[in-house]
């Protein structure tokens, strides 16, 4: 049985990307969710699951890409959350 | 002749027919008694019109493909949260082909109302094939707002706040 993008944990999606990709792709969440003032920890996590939605009815290197933007997300927001306020 | 008559007379029908479209849109509009509708969400069953009667309804149509729909999304959502128990209900109702179930149940976990895949009801439905599109009723049973278009959470709450502050219609047994 083969693995698709949807059955990897964000760990293994984030894994698969480098320090700079992952510090490039953390900057990009930053800016493009910023601009719009959803660059909250609860916002992300809703539109994580979004992005999640749409990568079922993607090709698999597009299902990949969103799905590791998703897990990203998920991360910024944990560290948000954990950011003293 | 008859022959040039006959098409001369088509050629009017066909050209007045738009405008008698026009005329009458297939969907609600402001004023119009809300039609009955129910809605299958994924986390919640069915939920009707019937049984929501006294509250302030929002039928969002929405598509994960739709940025505005996204950011419009978090603003019902952060102002449903606001009016926990005030008798606010929104339905967000995706309109696309086959999200799979799962993505949907976590989306619909995150949020502070159901999402649906299927609202059966006539006068519903994305207006100019547009989303989002909104549809608000208020307490009474009436369609006050029935637009594609985003909400900001600024709009929103100047349509939504006042209807919240409208009485519950009384109850007759």
């Amino acid at each position: 049985m083969s693995t698709t993008p949807e059955d990897l944990t964000d760990d293994d999606l984030l894994n698969l990307l480098t320090d700079d990709q992952l510090a490039e792709l953390d900057n990009s969440i930053a800016e493009m969710f910023g601009a719009e003032g959803l660059d909250r920890a609860e916002a992300l996590l809703v539109l994580a699951r979004v992005y999640s939605m749409r990568a079922a009815e993607r090709d698999e290197a597009s299902a990949l890409a969103l799905l590791q933007l998703a897990a990203a997300m998920r991360r910024r927001a944990e560290r948000l959350m954990q950011r003293p306020q | 002749m008859r022959r040039r008559e006959l098409m001369a007379g088509g050629l009017v029908a066909g050209l007045a027919a738009p405008s008698l479209v026009l005329a009458k849109p297939k969907h609600a509009v402001a004023g119009d008694v809300a039609p009955e509708f129910s809605i299958s969400t994924v986390n919640s069953g069915v939920h009707r019109l019937a049984d929501m009667r006294g509250d302030v309804v929002v039928i969002n149509y929405w598509a994960s493909w739709c940025a505005p729909c996204r950011a419009e999304m978090l603003a019902l959502d952060q102002f449903m949260r606001e009016k926990a128990g005030k008798g606010l209900r929104i339905y967000a109702v995706n309109i696309e082909s086959s999200p799979p179930e799962k993505a949907m149940r976590d989306l619909s976990g995150a949020l502070s109302f159901p999402v649906g895949r299927r609202l059966a009801g006539k006068g519903y439905g994305k207006i100019d094939n547009a989303v989002p599109t909104n549809f608000v009723i208020d307490r009474k049973g009436v369609v006050r707002h029935a637009k594609a278009g985003a909400f900001s959470y600024d709009s929103f709450a100047r349509l939504l706040n006042p209807l919240l502050a409208e009485a519950r219609p009384v109850e007759v047994a």
